[in-house]
């Protein structure tokens, strides 16, 4: 086990209604193991990205805890738990998340930049270019890019620093079916490495690459099934 | 790629937002250094004059138009003359608490073809002046001789060029600093010169001499009043006692002037005030909106895990890069429009007007920017602070 979350929930304020708040995600208990690449499907508004975004230290649950390793991720300073987001848990957000100010490459390196000197990162960050087939484009500007090249992007920037944990909300939304076929088979091999994958989709073609299927309804978590890829 | 040149090329990739952010705050720069340049020139003018006149009491012949003229000669710069007899010097003096005392000539020179311009002259007695003789040895150590004049800083003619008052050739042996006043643009030499100008002008066929000997009549005579008596005291005994001119305190009559140049002083911080406080808000809602703007951009910095603390670096650098740069280039700006050209604005404004010197421009300046970058600060950290508050997945949430 690498990360757990111990019955988290997330309650926001409701703005009309009776009840003056609601459950986006109800207490729920979820492990990520390393080497193990876990798929979280489930309908818009169920939860799924608020569930992550509270893996990835990003939004603070309303109960319950998220350790990495014997870590709370919530009792850490917001220093401490940046640092450690840095090194350790590579985030995939939805939607455009391209820095606009700096190219493809700089981009893929800032994660790195942040807290080294050293150009550490260049080869890395080149052969993940490479290997989602935007090394062409690593001098261009994000608003030079179409949607899927800009996912792909971000998709390299949570690789960079060789996460423990990579969380990624939708990461083939934008992609062409080859592009989604690079991406998860991408994945496959970081999860094969030792790297704690879990990926919210709607992508359907993703669950041949998982090890495991959760579901989220309306803030509930289930796991569907578990499938040996071995 | 190094983190530390994320506020420049975030400032240069932006282009547009950074001009128009620039653009605030050398708006801003401009109204506080004018503003201040402006209140200090007026405030040194008032204060130049006042040292100029040197002199706690100045008498005139005791006619409406005599006072009327030397308020017009010291602060409007129109040359003009009035006399008296020089018995009153002595009456004067006989007073009690008369310390320092010595009399001065004004003289006009006229435009026709006796004179090279028509100028102030002002003489002074070289033995007992203790107004000129000070301000003359500030830039020439030499004593002026006859035939020799001292010019004011608006003459215009050099050191060692002759000048020509009434037929009588003078050579020029200094030029006096600027005091920003009327006192520029006059000539100053001795009794021995003026008398032989008032000579010269009866020649020439001025009729306001002919009825006067030249050696007998003096147009002023200044005062230091003696340590232990008040000048109030002093002004009043000359007028009870002595017949045929007015004393007057120097800084009364300069009251109406330093009263106007107040009012002037209180309108313009008035201004400087609401400029600054319409930009202020300006500048917070520009920032809180830019930063609003760019909170998406903010959370994917957080997301690969950016601190709170190295966030606000990065913002807090691109506004004080901004607010520098845009306090240096308005503050330039203001310096290149003002100093070569604030005689029109003297002329304008009609008072005493005499720029600080380099030292103190730099220090306002220096003081402007300081300030352009503190505001620019506070307001981007307001923002910053605001929006550090909320959990960077719900803005991430929010921009989707």
């Amino acid at each position: 086990m690498i990360l757990r979350a111990e019955n988290i929930s997330k309650k926001f304020p409701r703005k009309t209604g009776e009840a003056n708040y609601f459950y986006a995600v109800n207490p729920l208990c979820l492990e990520l193991e390393a080497g193990t690449l876990t798929v979280l499907v489930g309908r818009s508004g169920s939860g799924k990205t608020t569930l992550l975004n509270m893996l990835a230290g990003l939004i603070s649950p309303s109960e319950g805890k998220v350790f990495l390793e014997d870590r709370d991720l919530y009792a850490l300073t917001d220093k401490e738990l940046s640092v450690l987001r840095n090194a350790r848990i590579g985030v995939v957000p939805q939607g455009h998340t391209g820095l606009d100010s700096l190219t493809v490459l700089e981009n893929v390196k800032l994660p790195y930049a942040l807290y080294h000197k050293d150009d550490g990162a260049d080869a890395y960050a080149a052969e993940l270019l490479e290997k989602l087939d935007i090394a062409h484009l690593a001098a261009a500007y994000p608003s030079e890019l179409s949607g899927g090249e800009v996912r792909r992007l971000a998709i390299a920037r949570a690789l960079v620093m060789k996460p423990d944990i990579l969380l990624a909300d939708e990461p083939t939304g934008d992609l062409d079916d080859e592009n989604t076929e690079t991406v998860l088979q991408l994945f496959r091999e970081i999860a094969d490495a030792g790297t704690a994958v879990l990926m919210v989709t709607h992508e359907t073609g993703a669950e041949k690459f998982a090890d495991r299927v959760c579901r989220m309804n309306a803030g509930d978590l289930t796991e569907e099934k578990r499938v040996s890829n071995n | 790629m190094n983190i530390n040149r994320l506020p420049v090329k975030n400032l240069l990739r932006k282009s547009g937002r950074t001009t128009a952010l620039l653009i605030l705050v050398i708006l801003l720069s401009v109204s506080m250094m004018g503003g201040t340049l402006t209140v200090t020139s007026l405030q040194s003018g008032l204060a130049s004059l006042e040292t100029r006149l040197g002199a706690d009491i100045i008498v005139v012949p005791d006619e409406a138009k005599s006072k009327k003229d030397l308020e017009s000669i010291l602060l409007d710069g129109v040359p003009g003359y009035f006399y008296m007899d020089r018995a009153n010097l002595d009456k004067v003096a006989a007073r009690e608490g008369v310390g320092k005392i010595s009399a001065q000539y004004y003289l006009a020179s006229a435009k026709a073809g006796c004179c090279s311009m028509p100028v102030q002259i002002i003489g002074f007695d070289p033995q007992t002046d203790f107004t000129v003789t000070p301000w003359i040895a500030q830039s020439y150590k030499g004593e002026v001789g006859p035939r020799e004049v001292v010019a004011g800083c608006n003459i215009n003619r050099a050191v060692g060029d002759t000048i020509t008052f009434f037929g009588v050739d003078c050579n020029i042996v200094a030029r006096l600093d600027s005091t920003g006043t009327e006192l520029d643009n006059a000539v100053y030499g001795t009794f021995d010169t003026i008398q032989e100008m008032i000579e010269g002008s009866k020649t020439k066929g001025f009729a306001y001499f002919s009825r006067q000997n030249p050696e007998n009549i003096i147009s002023s005579i200044l005062i230091d009043v003696e340590e232990g008596y008040s000048i109030e005291q002093v002004v009043g005994d000359i007028n009870v006692h002595v017949r045929g001119v007015e004393a007057t305190a120097t800084r009364s009559m300069l009251s109406g002037v330093s009263d106007s140049l107040a009012g002037i002083a209180r309108i313009i911080r008035l201004l400087i005030l609401v400029v600054w406080l319409l930009m202020l808000i300006v500048l917070f809602v520009a920032f809180t909106a830019m930063i609003g703007e760019r909170k998406k951009e903010f959370a994917i910095l957080r997301v690969i895990g950016m601190s709170r603390g190295m966030l606000s670096r990065v913002i807090l650098a691109e506004s004080a890069l901004v607010s520098l740069a845009g306090g240096v280039i308005g503050c330039l700006f203001t310096a290149a429009l003002m100093i070569p050209f604030h005689t029109i604005l003297k002329n304008e404004l009609g008072m005493p007007f005499l720029m600080p010197g380099a030292g103190k421009i730099l220090l306002i300046a220096a003081l402007t920017i300081l300030l352009t970058v503190v505001v620019g600060a506070a307001a981007s950290s307001y923002a910053a602070v605001k929006l550090s508050k909320v959990d960077t997945g719900l803005i991430l949430k929010e921009g989707n």
